[in-house]
Order: C-alpha cells, then structure tokens, then sequence
C-alpha cells in the first residue's frame, strides 16, 4: 500500500515539474483566450451525468454525440398527444412540433412550449427506459431459475440457481425471519425480495458505464420515494392493534402527555413518516455519491488539462487507479445499500406486526 | 422447496451475519438522528424566510425539537432492537 502509494505521489511530482516546464513555453495571448473558451464546467458535467435525459448518451467524439434517441410522449390541452423521437431535437438544437428541450434558464433540460408551459411529459427518459429493461432482465432471470424447481424441487441447484438460491436463503433466515418472526414472515417474503433484487440489479446496473447501464436510477430520489411509499403502505396496512395503539396510546406514558394536548401521539405519528422517509434519502444519498466520486476522479483529469496536457497524463494515473478502487467499493455498496432497505423494510414490518410483549 | 445443503452453509457463520445485521440497524439510527435533524434545522430556516423574521425563531425552535425527536426515536429504535 505504501509503495502504491509512494508511486503515485512520484507520479503527481513528476507530472508537477512537467508543467512548470511546459509553462515556460507556453505563449500568452491566443492560448489562454482558446483555453477560456472552453472552459470546463465540473458541476454541470456531473449532474448532467446523474440526473435523467431524454436520450441516452454513448459518448462525445469531437463535438458529435453518439447517444440513443428514446420516445418523447407528450400531451398538453391545446396540442393533444404527441409522440416522436428525442433525436428530433438534436440535442436542443432544434425544435419539433412547437415543442423545445429547455437548454437553460428555469426548465433546463425540461420540454416546453412556444409559451414555456410544461406539457404533461409521460416520456421513455433514460430511467424509465433502464427501469423497463432492469424489469424484464430480473423477470427473464427469475422465471427461468424457477422453472426447474417447479418441476423437481429436490433437485439441488444449477447454474444461476446456486449463485441466486443461497441470496433468496440469506434474505429468508438472515433479514425475515430474526425481524418479524417465524409465525408471519412468508407474507412479507415476495416484496422482501422483490425490493431486494430491484435494488441490487439497478445498483450494478448504475455502475456499468454504457446503455443498457450507466441510468443513475436508485440515484434517483422519485424511485426511492417510490420503494419508499411501498414500504410505507404495507407497513400501515398490516398495521396490527398492538402498533397504533403504540401510536395513538401509547402504553407506560403519563395521562397529560396525550390528553388534552396530544403530544406523545404526534410525535408517534411524525414517526410513522420519518422511518420511510430515512429510507429514500438513504438510498439516493448513498448512490448518488458513490456516482459523483466516480464523476469527480474522472473530472479532475479535465480540470487539470485546462493548466497543463503534461499534467492531465500524471493525474490521470492516479484517477483512473483510484476510479477503479471506488467502483469496486460501489460495488459492495451495491450490496450493501439493496441488503439495509429490504432489512429495515422488514424491521418496520416486524414493529407493525408484533405481538403483545 | 428451497434445497436444504446450502442452508446449513450459511448457518454455519451465524457471528458474521448478526455483525451485519447489528451495522445496519445501527447506522440506519444514526442516519435517523442526521435526517431528523436535517429536516428540522432545513424546515426552520424556510419557514423564517417565508416569514421574514427579524429573529430566527423557527430555526432555533425547529432545532430543538428535531434533536430532541431524534434522540426519542433513537431510544426507542435501541429498545425495540435490544428486544429483538
């Protein structure tokens, strides 16, 4: 670890005194003026990377962008449905049947109007689209692992079989059954899985650079709120007569507490939303950083080519190699992240359904 | 019926698993107490700017009943999981 690192504070060094040359030959005037020109923008670069679009972008060569066009679907009163391609618009260039993708201002990267009204926008974006294709992979995967154990469930494991079965193990022993119990567990199995492999594929998913990967779609706040509010429901419609009376009654608290000002149930009902809500920020936190660390490493390459070429070629060592550690990091944060909502979903629903003690 | 060999596996290394477990129900309490607070101190600040305050009121009150929501949350999470 110290001779790696020790290498790549040579390399920085060396890639320091290789400016401090360059710069010496370097002519004012025209050159800096090119350079301010384009200047790079590190900020727009990483949220235009997380954040949704409407086509999905392969890469830049030059100035000409290789991106998969995705459908636009809009409606708005006066101009009714509209279906056509997000290539229409050229990157923002061009406007389609009155319709214009926002560059900046309020709206950016939003369609409006000739007036800048919002249409209601039901598009194919680059996170429904890998939402819809993470869908069919898991449906694809799962139905054909389940196939041979309908047929002969003794059969021991094959294939994808023995590296899924003893995930779909570890979840019923390990999350299920140590918090809601033995009794009522097999209820909550199906969304404790599903959500589990929801969050995990989309979360590898993320981290693979080009379509049908690359989507920041567990990164995305709407998605969470989304697993969130599920997580939610449940947990308030198997809501049993022990936990609201936990909630509106709560037991071994003084009288004046709850009557006439109802403090204790307030602040238990403040709870009932909090607890999900921890859940959505958790994972759209936790993704989206993992995210702009990788967009960060990459995008000090570009900020330290604006001072000198010699300069970006040292840095670049150093942020690809650590580029590569913090993917492998993102990796068991992957895990990690897809593991801790479905074991806290399963802990609510184990307060909701708990017995009196 | 799921096959019972690589059950016994995983049995095998139940301490690894309850260390997982015990790290992800204690950072999601610390998460908690960051949100809940978060929240509260974001809330009070928006509410004196809508109401243009002189004095900061809201940011102050908000505070103090996030922190103090925080840690009741905390403490019965902690009692709730020591139960379990």
């Amino acid at each position: 670890m110290m001779r790696f690192f020790l290498c790549c504070m040579t390399l920085l060094f060396m890639s320091v005194l290789f400016l401090k040359a360059e710069e010496k030959h370097t002519p004012s005037g025209e050159a800096t003026h090119q350079i301010e020109k384009k200047k790079f923008e590190p900020g727009s670069f990483m949220f235009d990377h997380i954040g949704d679009a409407y086509e999905w972008h392969i890469m830049t060569v030059g100035h000409k962008h290789i991106s998969i066009p995705l459908p636009v679907i809009l409606y708005s009163k006066t101009k009714g449905l509209s279906i056509f391609m997000s290539g229409r618009f050229h990157h923002g260039h061009n406007s389609y049947k009155g319709y214009k993708l926002e560059m900046s201002g309020e709206n950016k990267g939003k369609i409006t109007d000739e007036e800048g009204n919002l249409p209601l926008d039901l598009s194919i974006t680059k996170n429904v689209a890998s939402l819809l294709f993470s869908i069919g992979l898991i449906l694809w995967i799962f139905l054909a692992m389940a196939k041979p154990y309908k047929r002969n469930a003794l059969k021991p494991p094959r294939g994808i079989q023995s590296f899924l079965e003893p995930i779909v193990v570890f979840i019923r022993d390990e999350v299920a059954i140590p918090s809601i119990g033995k009794k009522k567990y097999e209820v909550f199995m199906p969304y404790l899985l599903t959500v589990f492999f929801f969050i995990l594929f989309n979360n590898v998913l993320g981290l693979i650079p080009v379509p049908p990967g690359g989507a920041n779609l567990t990164g995305n706040i709407s998605v969470t709120f989304v697993l969130a509010l599920f997580t939610f429901i449940i947990t308030t419609i198997r809501g049993n007569r022990n936990y609201w009376k936990h909630i509106f009654n709560t037991p071994g608290v003084p009288v004046w507490l709850k009557i006439p000002v109802p403090l204790m149930p307030l602040v238990e009902t403040i709870g009932i939303f909090t607890k999900p809500f921890v859940l959505m920020v958790r994972l759209f936190a936790n993704i989206t950083a993992g995210h702009i660390i990788a967009l960060g490493f990459l995008s000090l390459i570009y900020i330290f080519a604006e001072m000198s070429t010699g300069l970006a070629y040292g840095v670049s060592i150093v942020s690809i190699v650590f580029l590569i550690f913090m993917t492998f990091l993102e990796l068991l944060v992957a895990f990690i992240q897809a593991f801790v909502f479905t074991f806290l979903s399963a802990l609510y629903f184990g307060m909701a359904t708990e017995e009196h003690h | 019926m799921l096959h019972q060999p690589i059950k016994m596996k995983l049995k095998n290394q139940p301490k690894d698993l309850k260390s997982l477990n015990d790290a992800a129900r204690y950072s999601s309490m610390a998460f908690q107490m960051v949100i809940i607070i978060g929240l509260g101190v974001f809330g009070g600040i928006k509410l004196d700017d809508w109401l243009h305050m002189n004095f900061p009121v809201f940011t102050v009150l908000l505070s103090v009943i996030a922190v103090v929501l925080a840690i009741y949350y905390f403490i019965k999470d902690f009692t709730f999981m020591n139960r379990k």
